[in-house]
């Protein structure tokens, strides 16, 4: 696979400095990490998350106006180093506390509680909210190996704008855990992506066959199945989703499709319209759908679904304006509506 | 011997730092059987920094302090999950433990117990999943057993080196259940495990300066 890049070993570093200088009214870097930060963060608890790069716009994309206040991003698919994490909490700390999202996976997992626990040390107030969303596993299996995907936008979005309004620490970090668990992510991949470095494929799925569940680096998932046609797969993807969060006629959802890179935003709609059908069918509403790149695979072939089951005081705080680079939110209602110049 | 003063501590970890840089081949080699096969250099990274860093005689007011600085030096260094585990065994018992300017073996060992604990909570390993965890239980066991039976501290690192010692030879027959080294089930067998041997090697090592000072 031919590549846009420079020096391979550059890739982060560069990213984080043109996603920077495209948004240098509200974004800048921490300098000597590969972090970043907005300029202007009000005097509130300290919400922001981590992971490696590779799965853009992912983490990097999401620092900005009630959402992230910060991110630091570590070498391609590898977690950012306890160290790193670290300092960037020290580079936006405002006395309030902090809160630190990160996926479920090992290398994720680890640095995040270690920089908790330095942190703590020294006197911050930090705490971790570890993100289980994709159903890698069958619905009801330990939730401690599902890894963790597009739902850490939802945390995100939602812990972004309640710090904003000014949620202590302790109230954002129960909020923070209804979403992680009310959101729900599963995904169908039809071929692998390629390392940005070198260009090769990360792993091989045969040309007849599609994988459910698998884990963006290949690792193995829920099921494989021959080719399918899209509402096929859609109503597959479907009754894991339900399953795991017990859907009832009466829900109210918030609903994602996100391609895993290489899937166009015609076959993205597509498969929206089939779930819009299926959920439309169990009597359960959307509030709010985004179809678009949020995690990739590099350019992976595939989407997942991500559905958030909202309440009223989830929906408050989903339904506040949003700003980052890679998501973007406008209210629904006239009573939510604020002035985003008011935090500019 | 009873106790050993902030500037002994140095000297001793930087004797341990030297001496497990040299076993670089030895551990990369165990490593190319079970694992990534980079165990060795994170070793040589993490510590060899750490080397360098404390020769540079800084002033340490605590031994609290020192050991912050060991952890946060292998975070910085050493990368991966090994990195996270070496930096925990340094920081993860601070929190539960006074601030000293000496070292006896009743702190030492209550250091280590509570270090041994937030392995096993951020690991979510336990003793027999092939992992650090097997050599460095037993020898805070080891310690503990020796603080309550008041012996001497340099009797008492011996006796960890060597229950150390067991328990990374007792990985040899044991599967893993985390990073690579799972995907390799039975080959794993009469393999023991890398991060074992280090806990083993520091250990080792720590009884080995001992022997090298006078009383």
């Amino acid at each position: 696979m031919k590549r846009i890049i420079n020096n391979p070993e550059d890739l982060v570093k560069e990213m984080i400095e043109g996603v920077v200088e495209a948004n240098k009214h509200w974004l800048e870097i921490i300098p000597g990490l590969n972090a970043m930060k907005k300029k202007k963060i009000k005097d509130k608890v300290i919400v922001m998350s981590n992971g490696g790069a590779g799965c853009e716009p992912m983490h990097i994309g999401y620092v900005g106006i009630g959402m992230g206040d910060a991110t630091c991003i570590g070498e391609i698919y590898t977690a950012p180093s306890a160290y790193t994490i670290y300092e960037t909490v020290k580079a936006v700390y405002k006395g309030k506390g902090a809160i630190l999202i990160c996926a479920n996976f090992m290398g994720d997992y680890l640095n995040t509680d270690m920089a908790v626990e330095l942190l703590n040390l020294e006197g911050y107030r930090v705490e971790k909210i570890v993100v289980n969303d994709d159903l890698n596993v069958e619905p009801g299996a330990d939730p401690d190996k599902r890894g963790g995907t597009t739902g850490i936008i939802y945390v995100l979005k939602v812990l972004g704008a309640a710090s904003e309004k000014g949620l202590e620490l302790e109230e954002l970090v129960k909020l923070g855990n209804k979403v992680k668990n009310s959101v729900s992510t599963i995904s169908v991949t039809l071929y692998s992506g390629s390392f940005p470095q070198t260009g090769e494929l990360m792993f091989e799925i045969p040309d007849d066959t599609i994988e459910f569940g698998m884990g963006f680096n290949g690792e193995p998932g829920i099921k494989s199945s021959k080719m399918l046609k899209a509402d096929e797969m859609v109503e597959i993807m479907f009754e894991h989703l339900k399953k795991d969060l017990e859907l009832q006629n009466g829900d109210e959802v918030c609903s994602m499709v996100n391609s895993l890179g290489a899937t166009t935003y015609m076959e993205q709609h597509i498969v929206f319209r089939k779930l819009a059908q299926l959920l439309k069918k169990e009597g359960v509403s959307i509030y709010d759908a985004k179809i678009n790149r949020y995690h990739t695979s590099q350019e992976a072939g595939g989407v997942s679904i991500t559905l958030l089951k909202l309440d009223e005081e989830l929906k408050k705080y989903y339904n506040f304006p949003a700003v980052s680079p890679a998501f973007t939110h406008l209210p629904h209602n006239k009573q939510t509506v604020f002035q985003i110049r008011d935090f500019l | 011997m009873k106790s050993l003063s902030i500037n002994q501590v140095v000297e001793m970890i930087i004797y341990i730092c030297s001496k497990l840089v040299e076993e670089e081949k030895y551990l990369t080699e165990i490593d190319k059987k079970i694992g990534d096969g980079d165990h060795g250099i994170t070793v040589k990274r993490g510590f060899g920094s750490l080397k360098r860093v404390l020769e540079k005689k800084q002033h340490f007011n605590s031994v609290n302090e020192l050991f912050k600085l060991c952890g946060i030096e292998i975070l910085k260094n050493m990368g991966g999950a090994s990195g996270v585990l070496f930096g925990t065994l340094f920081i993860g018992g601070l929190k539960y433990v006074e601030e000293v300017n000496y070292i006896t073996l009743g702190f030492l060992s209550r250091f280590f117990r509570n270090s041994l604990q937030s392995i096993i909570n951020r690991g979510r390993a336990s003793r027999g999943d092939k992992t650090m965890i097997d050599a460095l239980f037993p020898a805070v066991q080891a310690l503990e057993k020796s603080s309550k039976k008041h012996e001497d501290i340099r009797i008492a690192i011996k006796n960890a080196a060597l229950e150390a010692k067991k328990g990374m030879e007792s990985t040899k027959n044991m599967k893993a259940k985390f990073g690579r080294a799972k995907h390799y089930g039975e080959r794993a067998l009469g393999i023991p495990d890398p991060g074992a041997i280090t806990v083993y090697l520091i250990f080792k090592h720590m009884s080995e300066w001992f022997s090298l000072i006078p009383e």
